[in-house]
C-alpha cells in the first residue's frame, strides 16, 4: 500500500470513509473494494498490488466500521440506502462520472457490489465476487437447508443487542472462531485480529439485519449484471453452500467461476492465485 | 490417484497443455499402411491359453487374436460410451457444482482422447478382418457391443440421476488399459507389431490422462448431496461392478456364435475347434478363472486389480463388492 490515504467525507448526512491510492492518471479506471464481516478494507491488501498498477483503488469502510458513522436507523443499512452511498463516494472520487468501474466484494461486502454493479450499468467494467452473492441469488437459496444450516449466525444477529452484546464480551474470541473456521487464521493465533477489527465489527452488525429483510423483500426478476462477472470461492467455505453455476445464469450472462482449495477467504489464504485469476480477468475487461 | 489437485487451475492447466503437446495423430502416428503379421498373436497367453487347457498352436495363435480382437473392442465400445454419456455424467456436474474453467478443458481434452481411442482400436479391428479375408460377422457377432445393452442404459440412468457408476467404470477401464499393456510390453517380440504399435499409443495418452475419472470422483464426492443422494454415492461403485460384470460375462459368451459361422472361413473353424476344450474346466472353474487367474478377464472383472480405484474407494468409504484376491498367471506361454 504505496500511497493509500484515508478519506472521510459526509455522504447524505452520515461521515464515510474509505481507502483511497493506486492510479492517480485522469481517466485511469476505478477499483471498488468492499470487505466482509467481521473484516476491514485491509483484508484486500494483497490484492492492492495488482490492481494498484491501473486502477484508481476505493476500499470504503462499510457504514458502521471504524471512521464510517453508525446509522441510528436500519433502514439506512438496506441496500438501496447503501448503494445511494456508494455512488455518493463514486462521484466524490470521479465528478463526471465518466471513469469506468470494477466492483469487488467479499462476503457480505459482496452484497454492495452486486447493487453497485447493476446501478452502473455500462460504466461497470466489471463485477468480482469472492466467497459472496447478491441478495436476489441469496433468495434463490431459500429452500436449501445446507445454506441456512451454514448462515445459522445470521439469525443469530437478528435478535435486537444480543450480537452486540456477545461481540462486546467475547469479541476476541468469536473473531478468532470465525477465522479458525474461514481458514484464515493468521499463524500467530489471530492475537492482533481483534484489535484490528474492534472498532469494525459491532457497527457492522446492523447490516445482517437490514440485509435479511432486504432478501426476504423478494427479486426484481429483470436485474440482470449487465457486465461479466466473476465469482471467486473456497471450496471448503464453512459459511456458504456450494456454488452452483446454474443459480447464476438467470442473473449474468458471462460468468467466470473460480474455485479454490481455501476457506472463507481464498483472497487471503491464496492471494497469488486469486490475483492471477483478477489480472486475467481485469485484462479481459 | 490424483496427482493433480480438483481446484489448482494451474497444474491442470499444465497438465492440458502437456496432453495437447504429446498427443499423438491417429493417422500419422499409427503406420497403418504396414501389413498385419498374422503368423503372430495379439496377446501373450498364459499355460492354459484362459480357458482353454491343452489347445494346440494352431489354435493358442487364434485364441490369443482373437482375445486381442475382443479387448480392442471392449475399449473401444466403453470409450464410446464415455462419449456417448458425456452430457449427463460429465457437463451436468460441471453445470451443477462448477470447478475452474482448465478443469472443463481438460475434460474436453480427456474426451477429444477418448474418441480418438475408440476409433483407432475400431480401424485396427477392421483391418484385421479386412487383411485376414475374415466374414465382417466376425466383428458384427463375436465383438462386445455395448450400445443398446443393459449395462449402458443402467449406466446412463444412474448418470442422469446424478451418480457417479460412470466414473467408476472408467476409472477401473483406465487402469486396466494400462494393465494389459504391462502385459503385451514384457512379450513385444512375439506379438504382431501393428497392434502392439496402437496399444502403446493408447498407453501414452492413458498415462497422461487416467487421473481424470479420479478428478471426478473427488468432485462428486464434494459436491454437497441430500441423504438419498448420499445413499445412493455409497452403492455407485458397487452397481458399476455388477453392471461390468454381467456385461462383460454376456459379450465374452458370444464365442459361441462361432457354432453359427465355423464355415465361413479357417480362422473361425480354429476358434471353434477349441471350444470343446472349455468342457474340462467346467462352469464354476471357468468363472473362478474369469475372476481369478485369468489374463485380461480377472484384470476387468476382479476389482483388486484397480488399485487406484480401490485406494479411492476405500478413501471415500463406498461399497464393493468382496471378490477373492487374483492370483498370478505368467502369460507369455508358447
Amino acid at each position: 500500500m504505496s500511497n493509500a490515504c484515508l478519506r472521510k467525507q459526509a455522504i447524505r448526512g452520515l461521515s464515510t470513509a474509505w481507502w483511497e491510492s493506486g492510479n492517480t492518471a485522469e481517466g485511469a479506471p476505478i477499483a471498488i473494494l468492499f470487505h466482509g464481516f467481521p473484516d476491514s478494507p485491509a483484508t484486500w491488501d494483497s490484492q492492492l498490488e495488482i490492481l494498484e498498477k491501473d486502477y484508481f483503488v476505493v476500499r470504503p469502510l462499510l457504514r458502521g466500521a471504524g471512521e464510517s458513522e453508525k446509522a441510528r436507523k436500519l433502514a439506512r443499512y438496506r441496500k438501496d440506502s447503501m448503494l445511494l452511498d456508494h455512488l455518493g463516494i463514486l462521484s466524490v472520487v470521479d465528478p463526471s462520472h465518466s471513469r469506468k468501474v470494477l466492483v469487488v466484494g467479499h462476503d457480505i461486502g459482496s452484497v454492495s457490489a452486486w447493487e453497485l454493479g447493476l446501478a452502473l450499468g455500462a460504466r461497470a467494467l466489471g463485477v468480482v465476487l469472492v466467497a459472496g452473492m447478491g441478495l436476489e441469488i441469496f433468495w434463490n437459496r431459500r429452500f436449501l437447508l445446507s445454506q441456512h444450516m451454514r448462515s445459522w449466525y445470521v439469525y443469530l444477529m437478528q435478535v435486537p443487542s444480543l450480537a452486540e452484546n456477545m461481540f462486546s464480551w467475547f469479541g476476541n474470541d468469536i473473531v478468532r472462531m470465525a477465522y479458525r473456521r474461514g481458514g484464515a487464521l493468521p499463524a500467530d493465533g489471530g492475537a492482533a485480529l481483534w484489535e484490528e477489527l474492534q472498532s469494525h465489527v459491532s457497527g457492522t452488525i446492523p447490516h445482517y439485519r437490514a440485509s435479511l429483510i432486504d432478501a426476504v423483500s423478494g427479486t426484481p426478476p429483470e436485474k440482470r449484471l449487465p457486465c461479466p462477472l466473476l465469482l471467486i470461492w473456497g471450496a471448503k467455505d464453512p459459511f456458504l453452500s456450494t456454488i452452483n453455476s446454474e443459480e447464476w445464469k438467470a442473473f449474468s450472462a458471462k460468468t467466470e467461476i473460480r474455485i479454490f482449495n481455501t476457506g472463507h477467504w481464498p483472497h487471503r489464504e491464496k492471494s497469488v492465485d486469486v490475483n492471477a485469476a483478477l489480472e486475467r480477468f481485469s485484462k479481459s475487461l | 490417484m490424483a496427482t493433480i489437485q480438483l481446484f489448482d487451475g494451474n497444474s491442470l492447466s499444465r497438465q492440458d497443455q502437456l496432453q495437447v503437446d504429446r498427443a499423438w495423430d491417429i493417422d500419422r502416428d499409427i503406420p497403418w499402411l504396414n501389413s498385419i503379421d498374422d503368423t503372430k498373436g495379439l496377446l501373450p497367453l498364459d499355460a492354459d491359453a484362459l480357458v482353454f487347457p491343452g489347445a494346440s498352436v494352431e489354435q493358442r495363435l487364434v485364441i490369443s487374436q482373437y482375445l486381442g480382437l475382443v479387448i480392442n473392442s471392449t475399449i473401444s465400445e466403453m470409450e464410446g460410451v464415455i462419449h456417448h454419456l458425456k452430457h449427463h455424467a460429465w457437463e451436468t456436474w460441471l453445470d451443477e457444482f462448477p470447478v475452474n474453467p482448465e478443469m472443463r478443458q481438460l475434460g474436453e481434452t480427456f474426451f477429444a482422447e477418448e474418441r480418438k481411442h475408440s476409433l483407432a482400436f475400431d480401424r485396427y479391428n477392421e483391418k484385421f478382418v479386412s487383411q485376414l479375408h475374415l466374414p465382417p460377422e466376425v466383428l458384427s457377432r463375436l465383438m462386445p457391443k455395448a450400445f443398446g445393452s443393459f449395462f449402458l442404459k443402467a449406466i446412463d440412468l444412474n448418470a442422469r440421476a446424478g451418480g457417479a457408476a460412470f466414473w467408476w467404470v472408467v476409472s477401473a477401464v483406465e487402469e486396466v488399459s494400462i494393465e494389459i499393456y504391462r502385459q503385451m510390453h514384457q512379450h513385444e517380440a512375439k506379438l504382431e507389431p501393428l497392434f502392439f504399435c496402437v496399444h502403446r499409443k493408447h498407453l501414452e495418452d492413458e498415462a497422461r490422462h487416467r487421473n481424470y475419472a479420479f478428478l471426478m470422483l473427488e468432485l462428486g464426492a464434494k459436491r454437497p448431496a441430500g441423504f438419498i443422494r448420499r445413499a445412493l454415492w455409497q452403492t455407485d461403485l458397487l452397481w458399476a461392478q455388477a453392471w461390468t460384470t454381467s456385461w462383460v460375462l454376456a459379450e465374452l459368451a458370444r464365442i459361441f456364435e462361432v457354432r453359427r459361422i465355423k464355415s465361413q472361413h479357417e480362422w473361425i473353424r480354429t476358434l471353434q475347434s477349441a471350444l470343446p476344450l472349455m468342457r474340462k474346466l467346467g462352469p464354476v472353474e471357468i468363472l473362478k478363472r474369469f475372476f481369478v487367474n485369468s489374463p485380461y478377464v480377472s484384470h476387468v472383472l476382479n476389482p483388486h486389480h484397480h488399485r487406484h480405484t480401490a485406494k479411492l474407494a476405500q478413501k471415500q468409504r463406498v461399497l464393493r463388492f468382496p471378490w477373492p484376491q487374483p492370483t498370478p498367471f505368467p502369460t507369455g506361454v508358447t
